[in-house]
């Protein structure tokens, strides 16, 4: 079998020592952790959004993408919006989604990338075949930087989580950056308290 | 054919070359200006690459580990020694649920693999979703460069490419219009898909899952609308655990393109509901690898590419004259081991400035394995016998010092030498770039002229 060849010849090939792992405690960090995540999240094309403005800002994304339908929302909170919710009992229902309302975990200041994970909503998909994403996020949820992250983090029983920073993007034509590649086309973050 | 002659081809388009060139150095500074941004960047580096150390010569029990928590949250785990076994593990778990549309994100263990080819040939629709890679696919080309895989196009050869195979506007090469055209288009294939494959950029043992990256959004499309998810994996890309994750994390993306995170790094810790989830651990040459104390070092490498956008030769040289799948110093280093023969002329493909060395995040000592190559190289007879014997006579001449002087006085009649007798066709340096004049007075004499005047 493969497997047992594949180990016996890395037993054979590796050199034995005793070198451990190193320490970790580094890290970047901030005065202001927020205004750090806001910073960085503009610098991947996202944006900030008071909880307030949200129908001015899809009014917005309608003048700039064209009209919009759907929008599903996955916050405990009530939001005033005036699209439509769909049913998503399949993967493949996320696609007629225009706008998609979640919430995230955990926000990285040095990156500008929320942890989302997966019992938060089902589809999956939903998430990538949204045309537009909001994102509400605790201020108090916000770390300075992955080694914070990653410290504090469970993925027992976890099937599946993503770190977003910012809307899906690609430089493949020339190295010139357009922003809406496979993913959401934009994406906007509400910090509440 | 060898890296020489084949950049040389390349190169004959002046403008092409400068093109290319700022390209590359673009990518280059964008990595520069976002890890001056981070006061630990170095003391990452030198973790990155302890912990690398520690994983390379623990790596079988690392495997273990990973494989037992793998299967523990449901995941099912092959293992394959080589390219041909990954082929048939990822036409097996196809075959077995009928499966004939799938997509795929970029992954340089599959095209080391050849896996497109093999599955076309079982009559299995392979789409590769990553643009770049949807690009050269449709050039039936291989990726030129590991992370920007389209990098050697211009925006008029993809405008005509998708005017061709997509339908667009005749003359539009717009980068926006392109990328939305692109996106429709693959929309559909990803609904379509019966099956998804990925690389995996890490595999956490502790946490028995991957972790994907990319910017586009394309693997996670991927692997969350079919049922089937297929990650294929080299053995080297283990990291112990959650915390080690966040030190690669931190450099790959900044090392990469010089954006501090790629737009999605998704965790896949497990099958979603009613789907199922694959790894195939893949051996192909390195464990043999791991077992040469020179190379080993290799295997630690993230595939980011910085030492590749770094590269004054690749810079001027692209990834096709490489010949291998992975250009560039890392390529370089890792070609020869797969056919010595074939791939002989890569660790020449380099000046051995170092700058490749500078940039690894997890600090492979580049330049330091090219030069070692060359001397396996020279050692197992590959070396020509006209630059072996010149090789020579150069060693005695450095070695002594009555040699050294009277070939440095009949150095300075190049000064009144004619043309044709200093530019020739065994001149190989004199071909586009003139010679330095040579000085009036060697260094010695100006030195001893020195001392006397003191």
């Amino acid at each position: 079998m493969s497997r047992e060849e594949i180990l016996n010849r890395i037993k054979q090939s590796k050199t034995e020592n005793n070198l451990s792992l190193p320490s970790l405690d580094i890290g970047i960090t901030y005065d202001d952790s927020i205004i750090a995540f806001c910073e960085s999240l503009k610098s991947v094309a996202g944006e900030m959004l008071e909880e307030a403005d949200l129908e001015n800002y899809i009014k917005a994304l309608e003048h700039k993408y064209g009209a919009m339908k759907f929008l599903n929302t996955y916050v405990s909170k009530e939001i005033n919006n005036p699209l439509i919710p769909i049913q998503m009992e399949s993967p493949h229902d996320a696609k007629r989604l225009d706008i998609l309302v979640i919430e995230g975990l955990n926000g990285i200041a040095e990156n500008g990338a929320i942890w989302i994970e997966e019992p938060i909503l089902y589809p999956r998909s939903a998430i990538f075949l949204t045309q537009h994403l909001i994102i509400f996020l605790k201020k108090t949820t916000i770390l300075n930087n992955l080694h914070e992250f990653y410290q504090q983090a469970n993925f027992h029983e976890k099937n599946y989580g993503t770190l977003i920073s910012g809307p899906s993007k690609t430089a493949d034509v020339e190295q010139c950056l357009v922003i809406g590649a496979h993913g959401s086309r934009s994406l906007a973050v509400v910090l509440i308290d | 054919m060898n890296h020489a002659v084949k950049a040389s081809k390349f190169i004959e388009d002046i403008e092409r070359t400068k093109w290319h060139n700022d390209a590359l150095w673009f990518l280059r500074q964008k990595r520069d200006r976002i890890s001056d941004t981070i006061p630990e960047w170095e003391d990452l580096r030198e973790k990155a690459s302890l912990i690398k150390d520690h994983v390379i010569s623990n790596l079988d029990e690392y495997l273990i580990e990973f494989e037992n928590n793998a299967i523990r949250n449901g995941i099912k785990v092959h293992w394959a020694i080589d390219g041909e076994e990954h082929n048939r593990t990822v036409y097996d778990i196809l075959k077995n649920h009928n499966v004939t549309k799938v997509v795929k994100s970029k992954s340089m263990l599959t095209e080391e693999c050849h896996l497109n080819p093999f599955l076309e040939e079982k009559g299995i629709e392979v789409v590769d979703t990553d643009l770049g890679e949807r690009i050269i696919q449709f050039r039936n080309e291989p990726p030129s460069h590991i992370v920007v895989p389209a990098i050697h196009l211009k925006k008029e050869e993809i405008g005509e490419l998708f005017e061709e195979k997509l339908n667009t506007e005749k003359g539009n090469s717009d980068p926006q219009y392109l990328t939305e055209e692109a996106r429709q288009h693959l929309r559909e294939k990803f609904l379509e898909a019966e099956a998804g494959i990925t690389g995996v950029n890490f595999a956490v043992a502790s946490e028995g899952g991957v972790v994907v990256c990319t910017n586009e959004g394309n693997a996670d499309l991927g692997t969350n609308l079919p049922p089937i998810h297929i990650a294929c994996m080299g053995l080297e890309k283990i990291v112990p655990g959650k915390e080690e994750l966040a030190v690669f994390l931190r450099l790959l993306a900044r090392s990469a393109t010089g954006q501090p995170i790629t737009t999605y790094t998704s965790h896949f810790f497990g099958p979603r509901k009613d789907g199922e989830m694959h790894i195939i651990i893949v051996d192909n040459g390195r464990s043999k690898i791991l077992g040469e104390e020179d190379f080993k070092k290799s295997l630690a490498c993230i595939r980011c590419g910085a030492c590749i956008n770094t590269c004054p030769i690749y810079r001027r040289s692209g990834g096709h004259s490489y010949g291998y799948v992975i250009p560039g110093p890392i390529g370089s280093v890792l070609a020869p081991h797969y056919n010595m023969k074939k791939h002989q002329s890569l660790p020449f493909a380099s000046t051995l400035c170092g700058s490749c060395t500078n940039v690894c995040p997890v600090k492979i000592d580049l330049h330091h394995q090219l030069l070692k190559w060359r001397e396996v190289l020279t050692q197992q007879g590959f070396i020509k016998p006209s630059k072996k014997l010149m090789m020579k006579l150069m060693g005695i001449a450095l070695n002594s010092s009555t040699l050294y002087g009277i070939a440095a006085f009949f150095a300075k009649s190049l000064r009144w030498m004619p043309r044709f007798m200093i530019y020739h066709s065994l001149n190989k340096w004199g071909n586009q770039r003139e010679i330095p004049e040579p000085a009036k007075e060697s260094f010695k004499t100006a030195f001893k002229k020195h001392k006397k005047s003191k």
